[in-house]
């Protein structure tokens, strides 16, 4: 269910071998038989979206079995009104997941692969286009409820339950972060028992997730997990002196924490492996920006230090996020 | 030797980035027994409202056996702690919940085995 900005409730659900939508309208409940298909094994898997305009998007997955093997698989369909008629639309092998606008008002669709996999598909308006999560976060494994949402800045949040071993239950929650250029991972809770039935949302410059998790044999725990997403970094270079060179990273949003900042240091025409490093810099509490000093010995070898800032969930890195001082 | 440690210093520090995360989580935590619901207790989606604090609907059953029904109950965070509505009893496992702009609450649901639909404000 998804209510509209006229705070009218919108419905997908499936009815038999059908896919039905509904629209309370002055207290009454018009449905309408989107999809019906009495060849495949049955529908399942609905998400629905609404535009400001009032165009309805609906993704829900056809199970099919194999003809004469027990092997079923399953296809994720979408489904829209956008034109004016209802029209559907394969999306990709696969099953479940969830829909949501961006800001052009265009689809993005997380779903599971038919092996187990991430999955996220994208329509510009011509096309559909999936990409495979799991091997640009550099995981392996198959994941089960996932769950997408964008936050305050438009970039696409993932969350999802990782099982690294298919053969255990021990399922981890994840999130991911895509900036446009990067992948990003955060496992953000460190628990490893089984967890199950995660769901996403955003709230202005919030995003919130939820989960249980198995306590223990007799209890359950169901955690809500929320982050601020509106943390900016910048960085700049300040001081160019004899042998000191400093760089300031800033930080814009909530200060009420230390904001932990990871780089990574290249020190041009100079042993790589003393100075291309990663680290990272605290911004204490309270405080908007820190320096990184960098003392450097006279006389050697390289010309120039370049600092860049690393992408992380915990931060969003704004222009300039790399600095470069020279240094003879 | 001097440059085999760089080099596994760096490549540990590799492998750990960007998987690195500071904690700027927050968690606030409910425990279910499941003595009390020892058919299953599943939480539904997330609904966070005007204030920015979580709702959900759980699907619970009293009964391990058999097809009897579930419970539902709304689950809500005040600022400090959980609370909890029981709702209904004898409802399938069918739930779908939302909160529109005044952060009136949207329950459809389907009863066992005939389907229902209820809207009521907070």
């Amino acid at each position: 269910m998804v209510i509209d900005k006229s705070d009218v409730p919108h419905i997908a659900f499936i009815s038999g071998n059908a896919l039905t939508y509904g629209l309370l309208t002055d207290g009454q409940w018009f449905l309408d038989t989107i999809s019906e298909d009495n060849s495949i094994n049955w529908y399942y898997g609905t998400s629905i979206a609404v535009t400001e305009s009032g165009n309805v998007h609906i993704i829900y997955t056809k199970n099919y079995m194999v003809p004469g093997s027990p092997i079923e698989y399953g296809s994720v369909w979408w489904a829209t009104n956008s034109s004016g008629i209802w029209q559907t639309t394969e999306i990709c092998p696969g099953s479940g997941g969830k829909i949501i606008l961006d800001s052009l008002n265009k689809p993005q669709v997380v779903s599971i692969a038919n092996d187990g996999g991430l999955q996220l598909s994208g329509f510009d308006g011509d096309q559909w286009t999936t990409q495979d999560v799991l091997p640009a976060l550099g995981l392996k494994g198959s994941v089960q409820y996932p769950d997408i949402t964008f936050d305050s800045e438009g970039n696409i949040n993932l969350f999802f339950i990782y099982f690294p071993d298919t053969s255990t239950a021990n399922g981890i929650p994840v999130h991911a972060l895509f900036d446009g250029e990067f992948w990003v991972k955060d496992f953000f809770d460190s628990s490893t028992k089984p967890h199950f039935d995660l769901s996403a949302a955003r709230s202005g410059s919030t995003i919130n997730v939820l989960y249980a998790e198995w306590f223990n044999h007799d209890t359950l725990r169901v955690r809500w997990a929320h982050a601020s997403d509106i943390k900016l970094v910048t960085i700049q270079s300040t001081t160019n002196g004899s042998n000191l060179r400093e760089f300031t990273v800033i930080r814009t949003g909530n200060l009420d924490k230390p904001l932990r900042v990871y780089y990574y240091l290249s020190e041009i025409d100079y042993n790589w492996l003393d100075y291309f490093n990663y680290h990272f810099v605290v911004i204490p509490a309270g405080l908007v920006s820190t320096n990184i000093k960098i003392y450097h010995p006279l006389g050697r070898g390289s010309n120039s230090i370049k600092i860049v800032l690393l992408p992380n969930p915990a931060y969003r890195l704004t222009k300039p996020s790399s600095a470069t001082l020279l240094i003879k | 030797m001097k440059y085999a440690n760089k080099i596994l210093v760096c490549t540990i520090l590799i492998l750990l980035y960007p998987a690195l995360s500071y904690g700027d989580w927050q968690f606030h935590d409910e425990f279910v027994s499941l003595k009390e619901f020892p058919g299953g207790f599943d939480p539904q989606r997330v609904v966070i409202d005007k204030s920015g604090y979580p709702h959900f609907i759980a699907v619970a059953s009293e009964f391990q056996e058999g097809n009897l029904g579930s419970s539902l109950f709304e689950y809500y965070f005040t600022g400090k702690r959980w609370e909890n509505t029981f709702l209904q009893s004898n409802m399938s496992s069918s739930v779908a919940f939302a909160m529109d702009s005044k952060d009136h609450k949207h329950l459809i649901f389907q009863e066992a085995p005939f389907p229902g639909e209820c809207i009521y404000p907070p």
